[in-house]
């Protein structure tokens, strides 16, 4: 009797579980699946979008290999994302730690910080061309004032890190994260810390770092998709230049798909080996993870 | 000894401010640009080095934007789709961050673990270029290219980052109330409504809020689903003011703000909502 | 196996669509007071969509059995993502109007409808359209497009400048042809100016700035980029195509590159606006550009005392090239006699007259040409319209819009001086010829 009751409210319990999470079932096999598969499947295929595609087997993927610009939108992604994920996680560490400030305007900064993260990006985009322009740019005028003059997107060497530079506007909320994840460090630590005489650095390399770690991996793992997935930027900004030298793969991929005619397989293909890539990646960065994030769960 | 100390949190404190405004200074330039880009005269624009604050503030610039295309036709027409995919956002994802947090159910965790996987996949992929193909052959397989249904129905199916935020959120909600609630025999579907609710006001204000913004923003969706100029979106409006081979930069720069100025009342509107509820989100991953 | 559930995943999505499709019906769209529908798109704006409009509004009041109606739409000349996925999703219009030099590559795609069955004479239609114009809308032996507006490459100078700088501006008068392109580069370095930090604050000419292409300086150098027969395009053997890159990397070198890139990114950065033109705001005391630019120096720099000239030559022959745009049928038209019948008003004679006579731009046809107006607000397209009979067009390849994407990357390497014209051309033709197999 009271088994079957428990059975019964265990069924009742599936069913009401089942029914409320319907939609994401839904959504799951129509965004994720079917795209997947497709894309598996018309990356066999020579496509133009238009027509049937036509069965090519692997060919598009040992292209890959002879294609020497997929080389080099590869090398300049890896390039970006190897840039872009440390400066970010610094930004966004330097943030927090102003933003965690007692003042009584602070409400206002961390306004202002977390504003440009939810404009658009191609109006940024735009903007930031006038900030970067070499002689009249408020950029370099600033550095002027050290004697350093820099081309930023005209010189190949500087274009790259230029566009990670316009990806910090959208730290504001990568800070506000790092924030509540400083703000729940127990202040017992720091008690004990001051106690043994640590200064304000000695804590934070002793306490707070460490303490943040595991939101520092979030950080990472988002950054690396992000970063391997960079596009608008260059899109607006560069159109791939000068010479090739923000050609990311993303901006590849979006060439092959819409501008150059009959690749939508090959496009198809390279998405499908930057997802490799980007797994491969996060799975390597999870498994080393237990060498630098500190967990809580033995304390 | 405690003059020293006074003296140190003061200079501390100076320093603190120095930083924040000169960072903020930063933050804030690309929006000062549009808009006092907005308010020049195309002579003015022209000027090297160029000037900071407008000399003569063209507001006609703004009134001329707004007739150079049918801005406000293509405002309702954005705020329709916002508004929508906003409301589906709201339903769909409390639900469902419901069904994966508070009913115990055989299976759960597993299933659970779809989101994440598709937070993943949804990170790692060009979504521009590699979920949009299919789908737009899916969608214009059942006849619903030209229509706003391709642009806001997926959001009644959940998103997997909302999901998660939500469901962390519901987590750390007292099971005990729940269980109180049902004892005093109130279906699940009730408490969700009438205790769990109001209880999820923050993390549901986070999700309005991007959901909002993010549909107000999209670009791609609206390029390749939206066929006819009166159901055009803002976004696609402000590439009219380029053509084949200029661009009308302080028109352009004019209605840039107009479009933004909304998003920035929304945001200061729900501020409270969207840094509280970004951390908590993400605090417990 | 992998073939098997993709041709059930194919059928799957095939019986859908034909399920589903709401336009699976071939009836032709109507207007409410019973008339044919026949939907054109273009990204033109301003003056032009005007007069593209009122060219309809003048159709349909002749022709009362049909509605034309002219749609602005998103797009670039080789970005036409927009079209692509109205035509897939079946929404596609009747008539597109699209960059010339795309259209080999999207009739390979399977975007265009041939319009072969509807010429009647074929042979009138070629006798009249300019010869550049015409070889770049007939791909494969069949025409997919009829060709419209033209545009020629040319020199403008300030006089003004080029005086202070102590020398004759009538030098330029195109009385006295083409300058000697050697005497050009002499001229060009005499009216650089840098500040106390070495950097430009005034240059003479960058080959690099506006409509100073690749293309613009191999065809100078009598370059043809491809071989008509063969199908191929031939970078590395034409001795005009290494020539106009070495002119472009000596010219970068003799400025030092990276100052004159420096030069560029701050007076002619990308998505500039029209004002901020280095002519306009005298950066540069000669640019070469179109027709169209005019205008933008008339609007903003109309304290300017310049003129317009041909484009400096080795052999003081006269040189240009020369794109535009056409009107093509996109697949799945269901109203393509209709189409092509407004597409033979708006291409031909009555619509090129009045787009060339109103809307200031060269045309492909070529009565139109010879009765033009060229008085008035039309007097500046006199000079070029001598132009269009040397003009080249770019070659009619499947895969136009990446040969472009690669000579601009060969072209930037000579603008830094990062390799040797020979590499880079090397390098453009080896990732060409993998495309195009």
């Amino acid at each position: 009797m009271v088994n079957g009751l428990a059975s019964r409210k265990k069924r009742a319990a599936l069913i009401t579980g089942l029914v409320m999470i319907s939609p994401w079932l839904v959504n799951m096999l129509l965004m994720i699946v079917y795209p997947t598969l497709y894309n598996l499947g018309i990356g066999m295929t020579h496509y133009s979008g238009m027509g049937t595609p036509k069965w090519i087997g692997f060919d598009n993927y040992t292209f890959m290999f002879k294609d020497k610009l997929y080389g080099k939108s590869l090398y300049n992604t890896i390039y970006y994302t190897l840039l872009a994920v440390p400066i970010g996680v610094c930004t966004a560490m330097l943030l927090a730690l102003a933003m965690n400030r007692k003042l009584k305007e602070i409400a206002l900064y961390r306004a202002i910080l977390a504003l440009p993260s939810v404009l658009p990006l191609f109006a940024l985009a735009l903007v930031f061309m006038w900030v970067m322009n070499p002689r009249y740019g408020i950029l370099n005028i600033m550095l002027g004032l050290a004697g350093i003059h820099v081309d930023w997107l005209g010189d190949p060497r500087w274009a790259k890190f230029s566009l990670v530079l316009l990806s910090q506007l959208g730290a504001g909320q990568y800070g506000l994260i790092f924030l509540a994840a400083m703000r729940g460090i127990s202040p017992d630590l720091y008690d004990a810390a001051s106690i043994d005489g640590a200064n304000g650095i000695q804590k934070f390399w002793r306490i707070t770092f460490p303490m943040m770690t595991p939101i520092i991996l979030y950080d990472v793992i988002v950054g690396v998709g992000f970063g391997l997935q960079v596009f608008m930027q260059a899109y607006i900004m560069t159109q791939g230049g000068p010479a090739n030298a923000t050609m990311f793969n993303a901006l590849y991929i979006y060439n092959n798909a819409f501008r150059y005619g009959s690749s939508i397989g090959y496009a198809a293909a390279m998405s499908n080996v930057l997802f490799f890539i980007n797994v491969v990646v996060a799975v390597v960065i999870f498994k080393t993870s237990k060498y630098w994030v500190y967990e809580e769960t033995n304390g | 000894m405690s003059l020293e100390n006074t003296l140190k949190a003061r200079v501390n404190k100076a320093l603190s401010r120095f930083f924040l405004i000169l960072v903020c200074t930063c933050f804030i330039l690309p929006l000062y640009w549009m808009i006092i880009s907005a308010l020049k005269t195309p002579e003015e624009l022209a000027l090297f080095p160029p000037t900071l604050i407008a000399k003569k503030p063209q507001w006609v610039n703004f009134k001329e934007a707004v007739n150079f295309i049918p801005f406000f036709r293509y405002f309702l027409n954005t705020g329709f789709i916002a508004v929508m995919t906003c409301f589906g956002s709201l339903l769909s994802n409390f639900v469902i961050a419901y069904g994966f947090s508070r009913v115990k159910w055989p299976g759960r965790d597993v299933v659970f673990y779809t989101v994440l996987a598709s937070i993943f996949i949804f990170l790692s992929f060009p979504v521009n270029t590699l979920t949009m193909v299919p789908l737009f052959k899916f969608f214009a397989g059942i006849g619903w290219v030209n229509s706003y249904l391709p642009l806001i129905l997926p959001a009644f199916f959940g998103n997997p980052f909302f999901i998660f935020l939500i469901r962390q959120f519901l987590n750390q909600i007292n099971f005990s109330i729940s269980e109180a609630a049902h004892i005093d025999g109130a279906s699940e579907f009730t408490i969700m409504r009438k205790v769990i609710l109001p209880l999820a006001k923050p993390c549901l204000g986070v999700t309005a809020i991007m959901s909002l913004i993010n549909a107000w923003n999209d670009f791609m969706g609206p390029l390749i689903y939206l066929h006819e100029e009166s159901k055009y979106t803002l976004s696609i409006g402000l590439t009219q003011y380029s053509s084949a081979h200029d661009v009308e930069w302080n028109l352009l720069m004019a209605a840039a703000s107009l479009v933004v100025i909304p998003e920035i009342f929304i945001f200061l509107f729900f501020q409270k909502y969207f840094v509280e509820g970004i951390s908590m989100g993400s605090v417990k991953s | 196996m992998l073939k098997k559930i993709l041709s059930i995943l194919l059928v799957l999505t095939m019986v859908s669509t034909a399920v589903f499709a709401n336009g699976a019906s071939d009836e032709k769209p109507m207007t409410e007071d019973g008339k044919v529908k026949v939907t054109m798109w273009t990204i033109s704006t301003g003056q032009e969509l005007e007069i593209m409009q009122e060219l309809a509004q003048t159709y349909n009041g002749e022709h009362p059995e049909v509605s034309v109606e002219v749609v602005q739409v998103v797009g670039s000349e080789t970005d036409t993502s927009k079209l692509m996925a109205a035509v897939v999703g079946g929404v596609g219009p009747d008539i597109y109007f699209l960059d010339r030099f795309t259209v080999a590559q999207r009739a390979s795609e399977g975007v265009l409808m041939d319009l072969t069955p509807l010429v009647e004479d074929r042979a009138y239609l070629e006798d009249n359209y300019m010869p550049a114009a015409w070889r770049e809308v007939v791909y494969e032996g069949e025409i997919y497009a009829l060709p419209f507006d033209t545009d020629a490459r040319m020199i403008y100078y300030n006089k003004d400048l080029i005086r202070e700088a102590g020398f004759d501006p009538a030098e330029f008068d195109m009385a006295n042809g083409p300058m000697d392109i050697d005497r050009f580069k002499e001229i060009a370095m005499a009216l650089n100016v840098t500040d106390e930090s070495g950097a430009y604050t005034q240059i003479g000419f960058s080959p690099f700035v506006d409509q100073g292409w690749h293309y613009t300086w191999g065809y100078v150098h009598d370059a043809d980029f491809y071989d008509e027969k063969a199908h191929q395009m031939t970078l590395t053997e034409d001795k005009g195509v290494m020539e106009g890159f070495q002119f472009m990397y000596d010219w970068a070198k003799s400025m030092d590159p990276q100052k004159l890139a420096t030069w560029k990114s701050t007076y002619y950065p990308q998505d500039m606006s029209p004002a901020n033109h280095p002519f306009v705001t005298k950066k540069c005391a000669m640019v070469c550009s179109g027709p169209w630019r005019m205008d933008t120096i008339n609007r903003y720099g109309s304290d300017i005392d310049y003129g317009v000239t041909y484009l400096p030559t080795p052999d003081k022959s006269v040189k240009s090239w020369a794109g535009g745009w056409c009107v093509v049928i996109p697949e799945g038209s269901k109203v393509p006699e209709e189409a092509f019948a407004f597409m033979n008003y708006f291409a031909g004679e009555p619509g090129q007259t009045k787009y060339m006579n109103e809307g200031n731009h060269l045309v492909t046809w070529m009565p139109s040409m010879e009765n033009g107006d060229f008085s008035g607000s039309n007097a500046h397209l006199a000079p070029f319209k001598a132009l269009l009979a040397e003009a080249d067009s770019r070659p009619p390849l499947a895969i136009g819009a990446f040969i472009w994407d690669q000579l601009t990357v060969a072209q930037d390497k000579m603008a830094l001086n990062e390799s040797t014209p020979a590499e880079a051309l090397a390098e453009a033709q080896e990732l060409i010829n993998q495309r195009l197999n």
